[in-house]
């Protein structure tokens, strides 16, 4: 698959990337990008990827805030440490995450869910579709 | 007689709401107390996790300074102030985690041109403060958060930091300074302040100076 990391922390989003690797050498991280603003610009200009990690809090926003700009048509797992408020909107709208520290594990059966189309409907989430879980300024 | 009496039971009365007050206070003291932790461990588990393939002599300083970091927490979170210079040492050990954790994107200048031996401070009051700073703004490599710590002259201990604030943040409860604000009115201490500047978030931490022995 191909795969883009979106994480704020370079040595969390190495570790994924490493894990994933681990997993699977077959599988392409097409870049790794640290804040809502560069993957709002990547997304402008790239093919949409198979797969999306996207942590939370990123440098400049909370990720959802890139639903405002761009809309995504592809499996995205969110990966959090704590956020309780989050998981529980993603357990509700059927969203898959996953707990950082992130567990090899659980990463596999992820990978396995989304390699193979079948198993997973795809949502396309777009503006408005997390402001419930944003405090805005 | 009757009139003094009845003043009597309204001074108990006010008395009874007082404590019961203070009372409801200390229980959010100690709830708010619990809160702090978990959060800050998840996310340097994750940090230490990431370090121990990739950099397995910086994965074992994290955890030199993680320990340092939870013994001060285990071994102050039942006072109610701290050592100035302990507090300060503390803070030394926390940021080094967070500079891990975030690499250039926070730097912090501590400024301390008092003795701190001779003052008090809130526990992990310093701590709060600065999750608070990383909440609420953007930080880069390019623009790093640029925290800074140092006395003023009415020996109010000042954490800075430039403003870049973040157009949203996770819903919360928002509870952090107000828990600052609270535990300083439990100690009958003068109450801190936070405030904006044009250029700056600013909180102002009152110290206690020790009595003379």
């Amino acid at each position: 698959m191909k795969i883009i990391i979106i994480e704020d922390e370079v040595f969390a989003a190495k570790r994924l990337e490493n894990m994933i690797k681990e997993f699977d050498s077959g599988h392409k991280i097409l870049a790794k990008l640290e804040s809502v603003n560069e993957s709002v610009a990547w997304f402008k200009s790239n093919p949409q990827p198979d797969l999306i990690f996207l942590d939370i809090h990123l440098e400049d926003n909370l990720s959802f805030a890139m639903f405002n700009e761009i809309s995504v048509n592809c499996p995205i797992i969110f990966t959090t440490a704590t956020d309780e408020l989050a998981i529980k909107a993603f357990i509700l709208k059927g969203i898959d995450y996953l707990h950082k520290p992130i567990v090899q594990d659980e990463l596999n059966r992820m990978l396995q869910k989304y390699a193979n189309p079948d198993t997973h409907v795809l949502k396309v989430i777009d503006a408005g579709y997390f402001s419930d879980l944003m405090n805005s300024k | 007689m009757r009139v003094h009496e009845s003043t009597l039971k309204l001074t108990e009365a006010n008395t009874q709401l007082i404590r019961l007050q203070k009372e409801n206070l200390q229980s959010q003291f100690e709830v708010l107390r619990q809160q702090v932790n978990p959060h800050f461990l998840f996310n340097s588990l994750n940090v230490l996790t990431s370090l121990i393939k990739l950099e397995p002599d910086l994965a074992e300083k994290f955890t030199e300074h993680l320990s340092k970091v939870y013994r001060y927490v285990l071994e102050n979170k039942d006072n109610d102030l701290v050592d100035l210079n302990t507090e300060l040492d503390f803070l030394d050990a926390y940021m080094f985690l967070l500079n891990i954790r975030f690499m250039d994107k926070i730097k912090m200048d501590v400024n301390i041109c008092i003795d701190a031996q001779l003052y008090y401070i809130l526990p992990l009051a310093l701590q709060l403060i600065i999750e608070n700073a990383i909440k609420h703004n953007t930080m880069s490599k390019k623009i790093p958060l640029h925290i800074q710590v140092f006395v003023d002259g009415q020996q109010m201990l000042n954490v800075t930091n430039n403003l870049q604030e973040r157009e949203s943040h996770m819903a919360s409860t928002g509870v952090g300074l107000k828990n600052i604000t609270h535990r300083y009115k439990l100690l009958e201490m003068p109450e801190p302040e936070f405030y904006k500047t044009q250029t700056h978030f600013v909180a102002r931490i009152p110290l206690k100076k020790k009595e003379p022995c």
